[in-house]
């Protein structure tokens, strides 16, 4: 088997009194695409979210390349700024993808993907503003380099966002409901955007409805419900012969649509 | 009763000296403001109450002073209470800075609140630390509307600034009295000052409209 990527160890996480994760255990190798699918509002989002620690578990270990981050630093160890560096560490090498975009819209489409280069990886600027340009041209922004978010249409706001994670060399990808967002249209060249990245060897979490992208890339798929991992395999099984109630349940449910 | 443009004019050195100074203290205190005011609205928009109350006070206690009363109580105040003597145009500086300070925190806080969170997570998801993420994400973003807003507040504190004199700070306002005292001619003196104030904010509402449509492109996609 590959290189373990990501391990995550019983993670749970609440919001108040309410428990969204309730311990998940996740295994995620070389070049996987992992599928994540599940009802609205059962913690897609947070899980993915705890990956690379924009939400804090509350218990649970995130393995990243075999090193726990989900360590909460002692005082000394925070003054010295240790924490900071390995928040750092994870989050530059761990892109992330989100459901509205979220390009900055004060910067260029250059500027969005030089941003984290610059700032988070201290890369000179010439040499950032030339890897954020072969970026932007291989995801077919050649011609937008200099473009502001709001004259894009959503598709190339995410080609651009897409760009803006992958110019940083991510050894992970998460992508958070990328095509929710999108104009039908739209969709499908965003998700062949997602399939060229998986066929170059990308090891991905992908949450996503788009079934017909799970079978044809997904490496396995992962049913979350209700915070927990109800139901988890290969994608033609689960797609096919869903073992657990709830699953046959929300498969039913999307695949009519 | 004639108009003498004459006296206006062989007085024209003090004028336009007082209207410089004017314009100096309310530009001061416009620094004074910009500072001051940022500080204020980070501590008001946090969730601790050590933070947030002092700064909810400060916005109440200033939002709710008159400009006339502070000023002579910091001035005469100060002065007799805790033997503090500030210089007239320090006091002047100090105190319309302080009450704008005020307004300008709330404009911070507006500014920053149309900041949608997606642009912290994308900022912390590319791995850029709190400070980064402020300076180059958030304060460009929230800068577009507090800039137009407080050009605007310096028109108003160009106006509300005509009562510094009261301290002895000579602004256009108080030579404008001086030189009515002097030749009995309120008129032609006050008639002029009321003339150069109105061409003082002309001029400055021209460059605040010139800035509002230069800050306002791009500004659709905000919070994308
Ligand atoms: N910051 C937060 N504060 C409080 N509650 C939250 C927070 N973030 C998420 N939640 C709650 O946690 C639950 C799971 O949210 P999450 O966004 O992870 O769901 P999801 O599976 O991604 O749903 P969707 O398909 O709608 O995106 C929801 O009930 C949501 O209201
Ligand atoms: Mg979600």
């Amino acid at each position: 088997m590959a290189e373990e990527i990501l391990k995550l160890v019983n993670i749970t996480k609440s919001f108040g009194d309410h428990q969204v994760l309730k311990g998940i255990n996740l295994t995620v190798h070389r070049q996987e695409v992992v599928v994540i699918i599940g009802p609205s509002g059962q913690g897609k989002s947070t899980l993915l979210r705890c990956v690379n620690l924009l939400e804090w578990p509350d218990s649970g270990e995130v393995i990243f390349l075999g090193k726990n981050y989900a360590v909460k630093h002692s005082w000394q160890d925070r003054l010295r700024g240790r924490g900071q560096e390995d928040l750092r560490y994870l989050r530059t090498h761990i892109g992330m993808v989100f459901q509205h975009f979220n390009l900055f819209p004060h910067l260029t489409a250059l500027q969005n993907c030089t941003l984290g280069l610059e700032q988070a990886l201290k890369i000179p600027k010439a040499e950032a503003e030339q890897r954020a340009k072969a970026q932007l041209e291989r995801v077919g922004l050649g011609d937008k380099l200099h473009a502001y978010p709001d004259t894009l249409s959503g598709g190339q706001k995410q080609r651009v966002a897409i760009a803006r994670s992958l110019v940083m060399e991510p050894k992970l990808m998460l992508f958070d409901e990328v095509t929710s967002a999108l104009d039908p249209e739209l969709i499908g060249g965003i998700l062949a955007e997602m399939k060229r990245l998986a066929e170059e060897g990308m090891t991905m979490i992908v949450v996503t409805h788009e079934m017909g992208f799970a079978r044809e890339v997904g490496s396995r798929i992962v049913f979350l419900c209700e915070g927990q991992i109800i139901e988890e395999g290969p994608c033609d099984q689960i797609l096919t012969h869903p073992q657990e109630p709830r699953t046959r349940q929300f498969l039913s449910a999307i695949l009519k649509h | 009763m004639t108009f003498r443009l004459d006296l206006v004019w062989n007085a024209r050195l003090p004028l336009l000296h007082g209207t410089l100074v004017t314009i100096e203290v309310a530009l001061l205190a416009l620094g004074v403001a910009l500072i001051l005011g940022l500080p204020v609205a980070l501590l008001r928009a946090s969730r601790l109450p050590v933070f947030w109350l002092p700064a909810f006070l400060f916005i109440q206690f200033f939002r709710g002073t008159s400009l006339y009363v502070l000023i002579l109580w910091v001035f005469f105040g100060l002065a007799i209470a805790l033997d503090i003597n500030l210089p007239p145009f320090t006091a002047a500086v100090l105190c319309l800075g302080l009450l704008n300070s005020a307004y300008m925190a709330e404009v911070y806080r507006t500014g920053l609140g149309t900041v949608g969170f997606g642009q912290y997570e994308a900022a912390r998801a590319l791995g850029l630390s709190n400070l980064s993420t402020f300076r180059l994400i958030v304060l460009p973003q929230a800068l577009r509307v507090v800039i137009p807003s407080a050009a605007n507040l310096f028109v108003d504190m160009l106006k509300d600034a005509a009562i510094v004199g009261v301290v002895g700070v000579w602004d256009l306002m108080k030579q404008a009295d001086r030189l009515t005292k002097f030749h009995f001619r309120p008129f032609e003196f006050y008639t002029a000052s009321a003339v150069i104030y109105f061409l003082l904010v002309l001029g400055f509402s021209r460059l605040v409209s010139v800035i509002e449509r230069h800050y306002s492109r791009h500004v659709q996609a905000r919070g994308i």
